[in-house]
């Protein structure tokens, strides 16, 4: 594979896990949490739910963090390819 | 049966925005390998809300089966009960609560002595215990880390030394030569807690690099339940007293000093884990970090064996 063939899949790569990470964080999954506390409702049903939704928005959160160092780990591997001697760059 | 309440109008409102987050998460998809991982925690997080939570809010919301106040005397402790008054204040419907006749009770239901006792009686029912080489040179075996997603909460702990070690850790303040043990087994609650599973291969590994490990074949879930550990350290050391005679017999200067220590747990599940394929490498960095074997031979700094 060329070395700019390369560099497009990372940037690509990088652009779509971006995205990815932006869907996530403007998930409406993240705020449900605050409608799910003892403001609302009371009892083991209630907790067990609060806890699950509050674990689920961990998660999302993390993950939508990764995604987001990841594509710039893709970036900057793109950036080096690019600074790349053309010489190198054939050989890469 | 426990009773809960609700205020209708903001249980409705909670029924919509759940449907709403299912659907957005729904649209989420990338079959980029860089997003496996995220993609798995977006279908799990649908799971969530599709499997457990709408139902739930829809039952309540459905429920013809109203009870009367008197009933929430039978909540299962003061902060429930106090929360039912309020409730009843604020003119919430009440329903005969649907999780308290099934599965287990949440964590301010359960206390340290009725896990203790729960556990010793079969009721609790403990994780699998990882697999042991048996000392099989080049044979498998597996690891379970734990990583709480928060703080642990600590439902509470006891000191288990005997009369003398607590003499001698007494005794050990005021004399040059001094032995101080500590064995305590306390009780967690973990929510949402990652607890992956590794593969290794018993074999002679590097000290700064861990055992062998098969990153391909790791799994991980997301648990909630008990973790109870037994913690064992041992501080041996001389000391020479310094300063006039009659000052303070603790201050002195240490000549020798060596530390062991050690702990062992098991972790009893709320519900039994779905262990899915992880392709992450842990790490063995965080302190707030658990990781069992059930083999001695293969231990590594910071693990603890599987078992109590």
């Amino acid at each position: 594979m060329s070395t700019t063939v390369q560099i497009q899949q990372l940037r690509n790569s990088a652009r779509l896990l971006r995205s990815l990470s932006r869907s996530i964080g403007t998930s409406r999954a993240l705020s449900l949490h605050a409608l799910a506390g003892p403001d609302t409702w009371i009892g083991p049903t209630a907790q067990s739910c609060y806890e699950q939704l509050l674990a689920m928005r961990r998660q999302l959160t993390t993950n939508q963090l990764s995604l987001a160092d990841t594509a710039g780990r893709l970036d900057r591997r793109a950036d080096e390819l690019e600074q790349l001697p053309p010489v190198l760059k054939m050989v890469s | 049966m426990t009773v809960m309440a609700f205020d209708r109008a903001r249980l409705e409102i909670l029924r919509n925005a759940l449907d709403a987050a299912l659907e957005d998460l729904r649209l989420i998809r990338s079959d980029d390998v860089h997003a496996a991982e995220a993609m798995r925690c977006v279908r799990s997080a649908s799971r969530t809300l599709d499997d457990i939570c709408i139902p739930r809010v829809h039952d309540i919301l459905t429920s013809t089966a109203m009870t009367w106040y008197k009933r929430a005397g039978a909540a299962c402790d003061n902060v429930t009960e106090a929360a039912l008054v309020t409730a009843r204040e604020r003119r919430w419907e009440m329903v005969d609560d649907p999780l308290s006749g099934l599965g287990p009770p949440s964590r301010a239901c359960r206390t340290f002595d009725d896990v203790l006792h729960q556990m010793r009686s079969g009721a609790l029912t403990p994780m699998s215990a990882p697999i042991d080489a048996n000392g099989r040179a080049l044979a498998h075996y597996t690891s379970l880390t734990f990583e709480p997603a928060d703080t642990p909460f600590v439902l509470g702990q006891i000191d288990l030394r005997s009369n003398i070690d607590k003499l001698v850790d007494f005794f050990s303040d005021a004399l040059p030569i001094g032995m101080r043990k500590h064995h305590t087994l306390t009780v967690y609650y973990l929510t949402g807690a990652r607890v992956v599973s590794n593969v290794h291969t018993l074999t002679a590994y590097d000290r700064d690099e861990g055992p062998e490990t098969d990153w391909d074949r790791g799994t991980a879930a997301t648990v909630s339940g008990y973790m109870v550990v037994e913690d064992d350290s041992s501080v041996a050391e001389i000391v020479l007293p310094i300063g006039p005679e009659g000052s303070d017999p603790t201050a002195g200067r240490r000549l020798f000093s060596q530390e062991s220590s050690g702990y062992s747990g098991v972790f009893y599940p709320d519900e039994p884990p779905v262990f899915e394929p992880v392709n992450r490498e842990p790490s063995f960095g965080n302190p707030d970090v658990w990781t069992f074997t059930t083999s001695a031979a293969p231990m590594v700094d910071g693990w603890g064996t599987w078992g109590l």
